[in-house]
């Protein structure tokens, strides 16, 4: 039989302590892993079932491990076993589940709600046996650190809102089993541990644990006092790095025009990439176009293919002969029109662009212009002729003799091009923007204004301007993440927002991005004219819509710094406008906008109230303790289960106890069961003839080990000389064989 | 590197719950990184509370084997340290050979120690210098370091080698005299020899008390019949393989299995050395096999110099640094250090 110390003893109830620790830190882990994952989109689970399953099983492999530590690695192996037959068995029912969550994470257009009950249960099964196998049986703590950092710090990319529990219960577990293996690998050898209640990496567990506490604590007061400044730290950060690497790289000066959306925050180096010139004053905002979007794909524009339009209206006019001129006539025909019709129309006014980095792969051109002139070599840049939007004045009728016959050309164009736009230009990936498409199925428009209107109202309603949105989540579409979840962006996602809700309402818009120059930005020259540096502080994106004499024109729907819309194009009335928006402000409470955008806007005001406080503050809804008590329900439901478990080893923890007991105190117990049983009714031990008797009641003892223990126990109790080790164990041994013996008879 | 791994770690959360404003992230990062601030704290108050010293100033190892030694550690803290690490050098005397040794533990408040275990690979005194102490949080992101001064010496001794040696003829000769001596009880135990320095243990009636009294220090006659009844044996442990750590070891290998069998036929065996800067030869008596250990250990100490072979009286032997064992003039073996265990076990050395 092995012979126990008391020290080894010690060291047991030690390490029941320690693995108790860390029963608790694992479980802490596991369900704060689950309730991040609560928060996937469109994806559901029985809250029960699932907390219940990962705290059984964790539970439950510890019971073994405290019980008979070397089953563990068996039983664990076993219950993933199980956890895989499971997923066999139910092959589509998992596989089912499995992609529906895959495609929460990765796919943007998921919309129904899938139950994945059963896959989460086996998952976090299967996560709970991995992880004890990892911390507690091969100590081995990165990986698992690994996994709940990437759940944590991962869940924001895919849209998921993760809430202060399960990040303060993955960093309890991190952190307490970061000190207990610290601490566990160095206690080896040592002497004076020998003689504490409690283990090293126990006691540096608490200590651990109440600093967490405390911390936690006051991390979340700053959070909630400081947090928006916080994070603006975080963009100043950003913000230097990247005008760092555009000016290293030398992207600073190149002039940038594209259909990609951003999904970042929009940094600005204020490096003049290229001279703008103009022969006399501007009186409106000059907008040059470098990019034109038709198809939108998800977070970017495709190039806009008036090509195809063309063809079709050569198809339409019969013009197949006269196809490759119809895109030219079609570029200068406003301009030239205007030119041509206007009674007292005004000079065209002349623009030249010189790009800073002398790269001309890209043109900026400016609304109602002729075609570019390239000037000459000695002079690198292009010019333009063109009009102001308020100097556009078309007039069919009134146009010289000797132009009629052109004017009846561009009348034909302008007639098939605003039907194949009707089709070529409206167009709107709904499976993508599936909320979006909802939202303005709603919208009641009759007119263009009215869909400008419900445009302008959506936005002041629902969303803010700002160069630092934040960066938005993998699996969500830029634009609907900017107008229903983040509620803030900048130009690029007002004007796609804009672009694909004109879409959406029927009336064909295209997204262009390109450069906005104000009058106020160019300056007097001494030669007269009139100059620009064209930066990316201008650089710009808008909305154009058609209308007809005008063609395409430019849409500001971006608000100003102040908040104010500046929305203008000819025919509409902007004093109506500002007056049914006035209305509508105070009318938001029935605004069509979904119910996140009402407390958007309402975050906003209060934000702007409070300095960005509100950004960073903890929402105490009662219904997040709902898992508090879940989980505290499922441990005591599992304590009762796990009762007669407990019984045994306590029974074992018994056998433990007499194992390390001196030979005085087993021959106490010894006599205590005998007369429990009736035997040897008014013996003590002390008696002469009792080994003689003892070996008659029992016959599993001799009368030579009868008279050895009583020998032994007399010495101890009276003898001078202390006994043995071997004398205590063989006592020991008498009882073990007594009680077994009596156990048997009955 | 883990704590700036740590902090890169904690940057990305920080820059994630900036970018995408999660308040729980946020709190993530503040609380890992003010962990880090008391974490560092933490270091400073342990290294400041624990102090370390080795628990025996003197180890007894064999050679090729392990041994253990414990570090006691004194935490007057509050809290116990989960990890410190002590830099220790570890140097050969003689070899001018040194290493650097890092030994890890933890420790309760108050008393503490911890056993570590190490080999050595030559006969000699190894000596432990402590150099510095760090203590680490419970995180070991952080350490608080303190130079420590304190030194163990280790005596490193051969291992057991048996050697067969006959000495019948001596045995003999020495029974003769004994007998002859034995009638005159009280009387002078026949001719001196020598006299020699007093050493613990000799019989106060052999003080030679005129010489005492000359020059002020104990003195004892030593017999004829002693010196029968025992074997003499002269170390000169010079010569080029005892600059090499693997030539000494051969030479107190040997030394050790020479006396080991003498003393099996032996009652006792006189071994002389010289040492510099000393005027007398140095002696030590070897009655068990025990002492073998005492005299190594002196002799680690001792700075030994050759006496050659003409300083040696006639009759007694002579083990050199060169492994080569002499009885007066003649030559008993000469052992090679690459063989010496198979040279000393197959043979039975008769003198």
């Amino acid at each position: 039989m092995k012979v126990f110390t008391y020290s080894k003893n010690r060291e047991r109830r030690q390490a029941d302590r320690q693995a108790v620790l860390e029963m608790l830190s694992l479980s802490a882990g596991i369900c704060g892993i689950l309730l991040a994952l609560r928060s996937l989109p469109y994806i559901s689970f029985s809250e029960g079932t699932v907390f219940a399953c990962a705290v059984l099983v964790c539970g439950g492999m510890y019971g073994i491990y405290t019980v008979r530590r070397k089953w563990a690695l068996p039983a664990g192996v076993l219950l993933l076993a199980v956890c895989g037959i499971a997923a066999a068995v139910q092959n589509d029912l998992f596989l089912g589940q499995l992609s529906a969550v895959w495609e929460s994470l990765t796919d943007m257009g998921v919309q129904s709600e899938t139950d994945a009950t059963f896959a989460f249960s086996v998952a976090a099964a299967a996560l709970s046996v991995c992880f004890f196998i990892l911390e507690s049986i091969w100590r081995q703590h990165w990986l698992p650190y690994a996994a709940v950092t990437g759940v944590m710090a991962g869940a924001p990319f895919f849209g998921i809102q993760i809430g202060l529990l399960p990040v303060l219960l993955g960093l309890a577990f991190q952190i307490l089993f970061w000190t207990i293996h610290i601490a566990e690998r160095r206690t080896e050898n040592r002497r004076g541990a020998e003689k504490r209640k409690r283990s090293l990496p126990v006691r540096c567990s608490i200590f651990m644990g109440v600093t967490l506490c405390v911390l936690a604590g006051v991390s979340v007061v700053i959070t909630t006092l400081w947090g928006s400044g916080l994070a603006d730290l975080v963009y100043s950060g950003e913000g230097f790095v990247s005008r760092s690497m555009q000016q290293i790289t030398g992207r600073a000066e190149t002039p940038t025009a594209n259909g990609r959306v951003s999904a970042g925050n929009n940094y600005h180096t204020g490096r003049v990439q290229a001279e703008v010139t103009l022969m006399e004053q501007p009186e409106e905002t000059l907008y040059l176009k470098g990019f034109t979007g038709g198809e939108y794909i998800g977070g970017e524009w495709q190039a806009a293919e008036d090509g195809k339009v063309f063809l079709e209206i050569a198809d339409r006019l019969h013009w197949e002969s006269w196809e490759a001129w119809i895109g030219g006539m079609f570029t200068s025909m406003y301009f030239v029109m205007n030119e041509a019709s206007a009674e007292s129309s005004p000079e065209p006014r002349q623009v030249f662009i010189r790009h800073a980095d002398e790269s001309y792969q890209t043109m900026y051109t400016p609304y109602f212009s002729g075609w570019p002139d390239y000037g000459n070599a000695q002079e690198p840049g292009y010019a333009y002729q063109y009009y102001e939007e308020q100097e556009m004045d078309v007039d069919w009728e009134n146009v010289p003799d000797e132009f009629t016959r052109v004017r009846d050309w561009y009348r034909d164009i302008e007639g098939a091009y605003i039907q194949v736009i009707e089709d070529a230009y409206t167009g709107v990936p709904e499976d993508l923007l599936p909320r979006l498409t909802e939202f303005c199925r709603g919208g009641e428009v009759d007119s263009l204004d009215d869909a400008t209107l419900f445009i302008l109202d959506t936005f002041r309603a629902g969303v803010s301007y700002t160069l630092t949105p934040g960066r938005a989540p993998l699996n969500e579409d830029i634009v609907e993440y900017f107008l229903f979840e983040n509620h803030e962006g900048y130009c690029v996602h007002f004007a796609s927002a804009a672009t694909l809700m004109y879409r959406l309402l029927g009336y064909p818009a295209r997204y262009v991005s390109g450069y906005a120059l104000q009058p106020s930005d160019f300056i007097q020259q001494e030669d007269g004219t009139w100059q620009a540096g064209m930066t990316d502080e201008s650089a710009h994106a808008w909305t154009e819509i058609f209308l007809e004499n005008y063609g395409w024109i430019p849409v500001e729907v971006t608000p100003a710094s102040d908040g104010s819309y500046n929305t203008f194009y000819p025919g509409l009335d902007t004093e109506t406008l500002e007056q049914i928006l006035s209305e509508v402000e105070l009318d938001l409470g029935v605004s069509d906008m979904d119910a996140g955008a009402e407390e958007s806007a309402g975050t906003d005001r209060a934000e702007e109230e409070n300095g960005g406080m509100q950004r960073f503050s903890f929402d105490i809804d009662p219904e997040k303790y709902h898992d508090l008590i879940l989980i505290v329900s499922v441990i005591l439901a599992e304590s009762l289960l796990l009762l007669p478990l407990f019984l045994d080893y306590r029974k074992l923890r018994r056998r433990r106890k007499e194992e390390c007991m001196d030979c005085r105190r087993i021959f106490s117990r010894l006599l205590k069961l005998l007369s429990a049983r009736g035997l040897m009714p008014g013996y003590n031990g002390t008696e002469e003839d009792f080994p003689e008797k003892l070996a008659e009641t029992l016959p599993c003892i001799s009368r030579e080990e009868a008279e050895r223990t009583v020998e032994i126990v007399s010495r101890a109790a009276y003898g001078y000389e202390d006994v043995t080790e071997e004398e205590d164990e063989f006592v020991r041994v008498i009882y073990f064989r007594t009680e077994k013996w009596l156990n048997q008879r009955d | 590197m883990k704590k700036f791994a740590f902090l890169a770690l904690l940057f990305i959360i920080y820059y994630i719950a900036g970018m995408y404003e999660s308040p729980a992230l946020m709190v993530v990062f503040l609380t890992q990184f003010l962990l880090m601030a008391v974490m560092l704290i933490l270091a400073l108050y342990l290294r400041s509370h624990l102090t370390a010293c080795f628990e025996n100033k003197l180890v007894w190892a064999e050679k090729d084997k392990p041994f253990m030694w414990r570090l006691r550690t004194e935490n007057s803290g509050r809290l116990p340290v989960s990890r410190f690490v002590m830099k220790i050098k570890i140097s050969q005397e003689g070899s001018g050979q040194e290493k650097n040794r890092k030994v890890r533990g933890s420790c309760e408040c108050g008393l503490d120690s911890a056993a570590f275990e190490e080999s050595a690979g030559h006969c000699g005194l190894m000596k432990f210098q402590a150099v510095s102490l760090k203590a680490f949080d419970y995180l070991s992101l952080f350490s608080g370091s303190r130079r420590v001064k304190d030194t163990m010496e280790v005596a490193v001794f051969p291992g057991r080698l048996d050697m067969k040696i006959d000495t019948a003829s001596v045995c003999e000769e020495n029974e003769e005299q004994d007998q002859q001596n034995a009638s005159i009880q009280g009387s002078d135990h026949g001719e001196i020899r020598q006299i020699r320095e007093y050493r613990e243990g000799d019989p106060v009636r052999h003080i030679h008390w005129n010489q005492t009294a000359r020059t002020g220090r104990l003195w004892v006659k030593e017999y004829e019949r002693e010196a029968k009844g025992s074997v003499r044996l002269f170390l000169d442990p010079c010569g080029e393989q005892m600059s090499d750590p693997d030539g000494a070891d051969g030479f107190y290998t040997l030394l050790c299995a020479l006396l080991s069998g003498m003393l099996r036929t032996v009652p006792v065996v006189h071994v002389f050395w010289k040492e510099r800067g000393k005027p007398r030869i140095s002696t030590m008596e070897i009655k068990e096999e025990a002492q073998c250990r005492d005299l190594l250990f002196t002799l680690y100490h001792a700075e030994t110099e050759g006496c050659g072979k003409d300083g040696i009286p006639l009759g007694a032997m002579l083990l050199t640094g060169d492994l080569a064992w002499y009885e007066g003039e003649r030559l008993i073996f000469q052992f090679s250090k690459q063989k010496l265990a198979e040279e000393t076990a197959q043979r039975t050395f008769r003198l």
